[in-house]
């Protein structure tokens, strides 16, 4: 689905990501964790060829993403509010994301039926316009945005930030659904490892832009294999 | 992708067309409107006026076609000038979205074609073109008769697109090219502004070479204007093709402009809460991007009146040098007042010290205008000419024009994108307007008010110093003043401020 190679990335003469290979196979739902600064976030830009790499390439489904545009027909993303259009309201978003996929009104409203629960009935039927809406609602309707087209992959960028514990489990859930169901190829960063690590087929754990760890496995591996890393990264922190 | 180029452009039109509409600021907005409106009512019926004059001038003989040349020329110089530097301090939008669009199923090509098409021309551009248009016009009717008006428009068009382009090139390679960004404005300075300065100024009036004469030979002009064109739109097509999230942004991760001595310096808190305050506005200043670009601005229009004075030296100073003088502190006022919304320390600081912040707002424009001071008192030391008048305009910057300035923070209910640092909301134009509107056309016709009652130029200049003395010693009065105000509409601010970043 995805290839990485040799790709880095620096700013002001500091490497921020140094990926040498990474390949992410159709069906899979990745979680790349790390700390702040790890470089997931510019990871994610990378792939959506929203900043150019120093050297190397990115490829989905085999053409380069910076050369061809193919990929946006099939991938959905979001990455932060910035990405969202606030003057309309959730449900002029929704329908001017589904007109961009060729659908037509009864599709659009059959599918905003299917994510009404998730969005809750006062913010599609509600006249607020996206950027007077809370940070957390903001969150789940750009969460919906990219997931409205049922593209074949889908990168979100910390998705469970804003949101309240209820939203959180039902973002989980959503994605978890969507994968099983469709067989989406999802990419997820967090710094909320307890639900990431419950459905993730595979763990990228970044830090200081380089891949420390790529762990495939259950709930059990990767509290031992992540899980492990933190805990020892906060010892390490808390003896000096 | 499946979707044609006609289909893409009613998509991102119906969502620009949604986004103007719903823009946030609504009151700053109308009142800007409603003032835009009637001073371009007002402009073009003196526009009109004016070309009826000298049309009729021109057929009773008592104006030669190239006499009426140099009248175009004083029209269209300073509309050139103006348009170009007004733009320097607005923002440009036209990487506004790019990230989110091209994330979107669109293809990359429709959105930059549509946002070429979208930003191609706007309101500015049609108010310039409607006022000289005809004048332009009247003296095209000589050559090729009514079609001539259609000339006018159509070149004056193409003229204002180009001036616009250029600046929007200008403002988004200057931090990546800048060496070709300098070297191509000057060279744009030198091609287009010149020639109508020097026109203006009779050092060329009968010569051929001006470029008004050229404007008569239609089809030559419209290919060059086209070609000049073609050239920015492929240079703008080629920045927004290879745009990238990271160079949204002012300094963010550039570091080598840090004037670490004035964070050292003791002398600030020597001077209490306003030493402090204007140690960090200078800091605000030398460390922001846009900021250092404006100080070479006013060193830019510190040019012009060294230039005016040594070219004519005779001519009214109040009525000659109203531009750099009268702008370069609405620029410095405007812009700081974009930023102050960024700061947000209006908004978190405690009510006394409200009055110092804009102490020290006040204190550093009417300093960094010194320079146009002294550019005009070593003009007068080498040449000799009317330095009361020049005082006289000096000191409308610490008088009328800053409290007008000052004035503008009451209505700080604009928003900046904290995500991208260095946009601004739309809504902010409106008040740009508003103020540029107000002190650009009330400077001179206090002037001109004030020459009706008084008469002699000698009187005249002492009146203008009085009044803005006056302004300047009741600073302490009016500055309490505008802070009570700004308290007063805090929430409303602040609601403003909600409305267009959330």
């Amino acid at each position: 689905m995805l290839e990485i190679n040799n790709i880095t990335k620096s700013y002001n003469k500091k490497e921020v990501l140094n990926i040498p290979s990474l390949k992410i196979d159709k069906g899979e739902l990745i979680g790349i964790v790390g700390n702040n600064g790890a470089g997931k976030s510019t990871l994610f830009r990378l792939m959506l060829d929203l900043i150019a790499p120093d050297t190397g390439e990115i490829g989905s489904k085999g053409l380069l993403v910076n050369k061809s545009e193919d990929w946006k027909t099939y991938t959905g993303s979001y990455v932060d509010n910035t990405f969202l259009l606030g003057y309309l309201t959730p449900t002029e978003y929704l329908d001017f994301l589904g007109s961009l996929g060729n659908m037509t009104k009864e599709e659009i409203s059959a599918r905003v039926d299917r994510f009404k629960n998730y969005l809750g009935t006062d913010n599609l039927e509600g006249k607020k316009y996206i950027r007077n809406l809370s940070s957390g609602n903001q969150q789940k309707v750009g969460i919906v945005g990219a997931l409205f087209n049922q593209p074949e992959f889908v990168i979100l960028d910390e998705p469970f930030n804003f949101l309240d514990p209820t939203a959180q489990e039902n973002t989980k859930k959503l994605l978890a659904k969507i994968h099983s169901d469709t067989e989406t190829t999802i990419l997820v960063s967090s710094h909320n490892l307890e639900h990431l690590l419950t459905i993730c087929t595979r763990v990228i754990l970044l830090e200081n832009g380089v891949v420390i760890k790529d762990v495939k496995g259950d709930a059990a591996v990767y509290q031992e294999e992540i899980m492990s890393y933190f805990l020892k990264d906060m010892e390490d922190n808390s003896e000096e | 992708m499946n979707s044609t180029l006609l289909n893409s452009f009613i998509q991102l039109f119906k969502l620009n067309w949604l986004a103007t509409k719903r823009e946030s600021g609504k009151e700053i907005k109308t009142a800007s409107t409603i003032l835009r409106g009637l001073s371009l009512v007002f402009f073009f019926a003196l526009a009109i006026l004016w070309s009826v004059i000298v049309f009729k001038q021109i057929r009773a003989g008592e104006l030669n076609l190239h006499e009426g040349a140099k009248i175009v020329a004083l029209a269209l110089g300073p509309m050139l000038a103006y348009d170009f530097l007004i733009r320097i301090s607005l923002p440009s939008y036209i990487l506004e979205e790019l990230p989110v669009l091209f994330t979107l199923p669109l293809e990359k090509r429709h959105v930059i074609l549509f946002k070429l098409f979208y930003h191609g021309v706007g309101p500015l551009v049609i108010m310039w073109v409607v006022l000289i248009t005809p004048i332009l016009g009247s003296l095209n009717y000589f050559n090729v008769g009514i079609l001539g008006y259609v000339h006018a428009f159509l070149i004056m068009l193409l003229v204002f697109t180009i001036n616009k382009q250029v600046i929007v090139l200008a403002k988004n390679y200057f931090s990546k090219h800048k060496v070709v960004t300098t070297t191509s404005v000057i060279l744009y300075f030198l091609v287009v502004f010149l020639p109508l300065i020097l026109y203006k100024f009779d050092a060329v009036s009968q010569a051929y070479g001006s470029i008004l004469v050229p404007l008569n030979h239609y089809w030559p002009t419209y290919l060059i204007l086209l070609l000049l064109l073609g050239v920015t739109l492929s240079l703008t097509y080629q920045l927004l093709r290879n745009f990238k999230i990271d160079s949204l942004g002012d300094d963010g991760s550039d570091n080598s402009f840090q004037f670490n001595s004035l964070t050292k310096s003791e002398r600030w808190s020597k001077m209490g809460q306003l030493g402090q305050q204007i140690r960090l506005d200078l800091l605000f200043l030398l460390r922001t991007k846009k900021m250092r670009a404006l100080l070479l601005v006013i060193l830019f229009f510190t040019a012009l009146p060294i230039y005016t004075i040594l070219s004519n030296p005779e001519e009214r100073v109040l009525s000659s040098l109203n531009f750099p003088y009268v702008y370069s502190a609405i620029m410095f006022y405007m812009t700081y007042v974009q930023y102050e919304s960024i700061s947000m320390e209006f908004y978190f600081t405690q009510r006394n010290h409200m009055v110092t912040l804009l102490k020290s707002k006040y204190i550093i424009t009417t300093i960094a205008t010194i320079p146009l001071l002294i550019a005009g008192i070593v003009c007068f030391l080498y040449r000799g000419f009317d330095l009361w008048g020049l005082i006289a305009l000096y000191s409308y910057i610490p008088g009328l024009i800053s409290l007008f300035g000052l004035s503008m923070y009451i209505f700080n209910s604009i928003g900046i994108n904290p995500e991208a640092k260095t946009k601004v909301n739309k809504s902010f134009s409106g008040i740009i307007f508003l103020f540029i509107l107000v002190a650009a056309v009330s400077v001179p016709l206090i002037n001109w008010i004030i020459s009706l009652i008084v008469g002699q130029p000698y009187y005249e200049n002492l009146t203008i110093i009085i009044l803005n003395l006056g302004v300047v010693l009741l600073s302490p009065l009016w500055l309490k003043l505008i802070a009570k105000s700004m308290n007063n509409r805090k929430y409303k601010n602040l609601e403003g401020i909600r409305n267009s970043l959330n």
